[in-house]
């Protein structure tokens, strides 16, 4: 007599899935169909603290308008000297030490490590300041799927089309950095490959960025972004000015807005187990459901006491000490008699 | 919850709340060994020994049953198991309790100790007893089976978490302080004692009287049921 069969060598076996889904909210292919909102309430930049002076959040609704609204990414500016933001004191000794420069040394650290006389440097030229766009960790799950990804940024009469160059390095990445992974360059293109034979577009100032699928952050060139059209720019107007409130995530907000288009997908790892569950013909052929039987245990059908007929609907995975653990349901009731076996697969995700 | 779409091949499980619990330990406690299998939401009495078309189609009415999805809670799923027992069984083991309500004051000892009707012997190897909600007890133990015999303390949590207690028999200990009784004058739980043998399964309720002296308490022998 046995309600318990024990799992032997052979009946469970693991697996990873690598799932695809759009990074965005609802599995929304194109994040411009949903717009770029802000809030007033997070984008506060009046002290040198505020969070709005480090950083916008940009959601797929309206806050002010709705409250069910979710963060999809970040946009931040960061300047190596601390221009363009609000110095955090005043006086002999303070200044450059902002929202700007804390960024940029923020992420200087993440993608260099505590190298402090590394910058950021896009095909030989490296300016003084950079804009991020930093995806929410709950949208991009484990990595970014760089294939798609296809963002677009508009000027008053210049668009650019950029992504990565995963394709056409056939996912050789540019560098490995210790902290953040993979190091892809940011290019012209759409889905994955280069327009070109160059990642440098724009007249003396480089190319326009990288990309962190890893780590699930764009690094943006912000010479290149405020190059002419002429020049392969989008004239984003930057503020550099020292201690100055620059505001200068809304200018890529807005050119995000003028472009139209964000399209990025998450790549999501889940690890699978399989258990498979063998039933022979001799076993679970009784049942301890009450209608089965009266209530002394006589069984209810006299057919039933040769040929005794019981349906699975629910599997049950138990450890040593009978927790029930797991549990799966059957899309069907499985009839089970001494004349049946039955191979139930089941599938757990961690 | 929804009907389950019947086009699947492959099953696929959830995690009870006893199974993240024990997967957030990261102790190796979330260690999956055995199965077992249950019948839930099937009533036999659907089985029609009448149907005009013959014995093939006495359970038609069971077999296109739609079911519906797994349910989180660990006790209120796999209430029936399938059982093996030989062929020509006549009848199906059940519990004997002596009573299915347990009513004690404050830091009250009780004991539980099943038999096993219709079986060969009248007790089984063991048997399983779940406290639905163990902030009602402080303390458990049981007698037999594996850490029988040690007073295992139960932990305070915030929420309603079972545990479990495998053993011929088993000794609690209710809850000492008010605080969670809030203005209530009682808070009952359910003890779920099922045989490990036999699969089968009886669920005792738990009721704990904020006043002390209101039912068995601790300055008395402990209660059997």
């Amino acid at each position: 007599m046995a309600t318990y069969t024990i799992f032997q060598d052979g009946d469970t076996v693991d697996s990873i899935d690598r799932v695809f889904t759009s990074a965005w909210s609802g599995n929304t292919n194109d994040l411009a169909t949903l717009g770029f909102f802000s809030s007033s309430v997070q984008y506060v930049t009046t002290t040198s603290t505020s969070s709005g002076a480090f950083y916008m959040e940009i959601y797929n609704k309206d806050p002010e308008a709705n409250t069910d609204e979710e963060a999809q990414f970040s946009i931040a500016y960061g300047n190596k000297i601390g221009s363009g933001s609000l110095d955090f004191s005043s006086g002999a000794g303070a200044e450059g030490y902002s929202a700007a420069k804390s960024i940029y040394t923020q992420y200087r650290n993440l993608v260099f490590g505590g190298d402090e006389t590394q910058n950021f440097s896009f095909n030989g030229y490296t300016p003084d300041d950079i804009y991020v766009i930093n995806i929410n960790r709950a949208r991009y799950k484990n990595a970014l799927r760089l294939n798609n990804f296809n963002l677009q940024l508009s000027g008053s009469t210049k668009s650019l089309e950029l992504t990565s160059d995963s394709v056409t390095t056939s996912g050789s990445a540019n560098a490995i950095r210790a902290g953040v992974g993979r190091e892809f360059n940011l290019v012209s293109g759409s889905n994955g490959e280069r327009v070109g034979s160059s990642n440098t577009y724009v007249t003396d100032s480089g190319s326009y960025g990288y990309i962190y699928p890893d780590a699930g952050f764009i690094i943006l060139n912000a010479d290149a972004l405020d190059a002419t059209a002429a020049d392969n720019g989008i004239a984003l107007n930057t503020t550099t000015t020292s201690n100055n409130n620059g505001k200068n995530p809304i200018k890529l907000q807005n050119a995000l807005t003028l472009g139209d288009s964000f399209i990025l997908d998450a790549q999501e790892d889940i690890a699978s187990k399989f258990y498979f569950c063998r039933v022979k013909n001799q076993e679970f052929n009784y049942t301890t459901n009450d209608s089965f039987t009266l209530n002394d245990g006589t069984l209810s059908f006299d057919s039933m006491i040769d040929n005794p007929q019981t349906y699975i609907t629910t599997v049950g995975l138990y450890n040593d000490n009978q927790d029930l653990l797991a549990v799966a349901k059957l899309s069907q009731p499985l009839p089970k008699d001494f004349t049946k076996e039955a191979l139930i697969k089941i599938k757990l995700d961690y | 919850m929804g009907y389950l779409d019947n086009s699947s091949v492959i099953v696929d499980a959830i995690l009870t709340k006893k199974g993240r619990e024990l997967l957030s330990r990261q102790d190796g406690s979330f260690n999956i060994t055995q199965f077992a299998l249950a019948d839930d939401e099937i009533d036999y009495t659907l089985y029609n020994e009448n149907h005009p078309n013959g014995s093939a189609y006495y359970g038609e009415a069971i077999e296109n049953l739609p079911l519906i999805e797994a349910i989180p809670n660990g006790n209120n799923t796999m209430v029936s198991k399938l059982v093996t027992l030989p062929r020509g069984t006549t009848k199906i083991p059940v519990l004997s309790l002596q009573s299915t309500n347990i009513t004690v004051g404050r830091s009250a000892n009780f004991t539980i100790t099943p038999n096993t009707l219709n079986f060969d012997t009248t007790v089984e190897s063991n048997y399983s007893f779940t406290i639905a909600d163990r902030r009602l007890i402080q303390q458990g133990s049981s007698t037999g089976g594996n850490g029988a015999g040690t007073t295992t303390n139960i932990p305070f949590t915030g929420t309603a978490l079972s545990q479990t207690f495998i053993g011929t028999s088993f000794t609690g200990t209710s809850l000492a302080g008010t605080t969670l009784f809030g203005s209530n004058t009682a808070l009952a739980t359910s003890i779920i004692v099922v045989g490990l043998d036999t699969g089968a399964r009886s669920t005792i309720t738990l009721q704990v009287n904020k006043d002390a002296n209101s039912g068995t308490n601790a300055a008395q022998a402990a209660s059997s049921f």
